[in-house]
């Protein structure tokens, strides 16, 4: 499954695989983001702004600005064949993004969810989660989707556990200064706060009823 | 009544779901799709079928809270992993938030 899938990320990077996923809505959808935002000073500055605006829900915490986000997008996303981004798309306009990335073989973990701005229903981001989890456990053949959200980042919870994920652990982490920020790492001793690491199975999910199911 | 102020004890606290229903009609103006208070307790807030986005939901949150605190004078978080431990979302409906937000209540009045 992972080698497959690998080159197929690549495909849909370098832009010779569209990959987009459709929304229950079709009013919506998710779009890959590819290479060319490389290039793209509007859509590095909009990632930026999402990213600074919800800063204390990410483990890596610092301002970012818009050439940090073109070394991040390019060296932690486009050049690595594990991971996918995608821009939400309602009416063709960017709201917002999400991602996954492939954690082991038949394993892969969402991040990188965000409703960046105004724009489509409420339950857009639902929609989006339903249409990623779709993919992953039908297309890609994954066995189990996990997700790890900082506590009190209810809205990311509340999505995840609207799709059946059930809390699995709690992880304790401290905080550690970098580079003008801070990042949350996982710690054995009290943290100064906790992540809460959420699971779905393929089989939980197809009990659930998936929006195609 | 200043918001640092708390009721008098020999004034009437009101019930949790009115102060839900206070804390949704607030928000309400600011909602591309208001929610249906009208509807009572089954009246949908955040999830599938709800007309909140995540922004909605904590500005709705972090104001109930702060009502519960004026008006019973306890300090509960309706955002821990409490909520999360529930077996169904408490952020569901006007009543679920309502049911969940007294069970946070007398816990701490109890601690």
């Amino acid at each position: 499954m992972t080698t497959d899938l690998r080159q197929r990320i690549d495909r849909i990077h370098q832009g010779l695989d569209t990959g987009v996923l459709s929304l229950s809505n079709p009013r919506g959808r998710l779009v890959p983001i590819t290479r060319s935002a490389l290039a793209n000073r509007d859509d590095l500055e909009r990632m930026t702004a999402w990213r600074n605006k919800y800063m204390k829900w990410f483990f890596t915490q610092f301002f970012a600005t818009p050439a940090a986000t073109e070394q991040w997008l390019a060296s932690e996303v486009l050049d690595k064949s594990a991971r996918l981004l995608y821009w939400v798309e309602w009416d063709k306009r960017r709201v917002g993004q999400v991602g996954w990335k492939i954690e082991c073989d038949g394993v892969a973990e969402l991040d990188q969810f965000i409703r960046g701005e105004p724009g489509g229903p409420a339950n857009l981001m639902f929609m989006a989660e339903e249409a990623l989890l779709d993919f992953l456990f039908r297309t890609a053949g994954c066995m189990h989707v996990i997700a790890k959200v900082l506590a009190g980042n209810l809205p990311a919870l509340e999505l995840h556990r609207s799709m059946a994920f059930e809390a699995r652990r709690n992880i304790p982490m401290k905080a550690v200064s970098s580079d003008g920020g801070r990042r949350f790492e996982p710690t054995d001793e009290a943290g100064d706060t906790y992540a809460i690491e959420l699971v779905l199975d393929a089989e939980k999910y197809a009990k659930a009823g998936s929006r195609n199911g | 009544m200043p918001k640092n102020m708390r009721k008098p004890a020999a004034e009437m606290a009101r019930s949790m779901k009115e102060l839900v229903v206070q804390v949704v009609s607030e928000l309400n103006p600011s909602l591309a799709d208001p929610v249906q208070i009208d509807l009572g307790v089954e009246a949908a807030l955040y999830g599938r079928n709800g007309v909140l986005d995540s922004i909605a939901l904590v500005s709705l949150v972090v104001a109930l809270e702060q009502l519960i605190d004026e008006e019973y004078g306890v300090t509960v978080a309706l955002a821990d992993e409490r909520a999360v431990s529930q077996s169904s979302s408490p952020f569901r409906t006007v009543g679920t938030l309502a049911a969940y937000a007294e069970s946070r209540v007398q816990e701490a009045k109890r601690s």
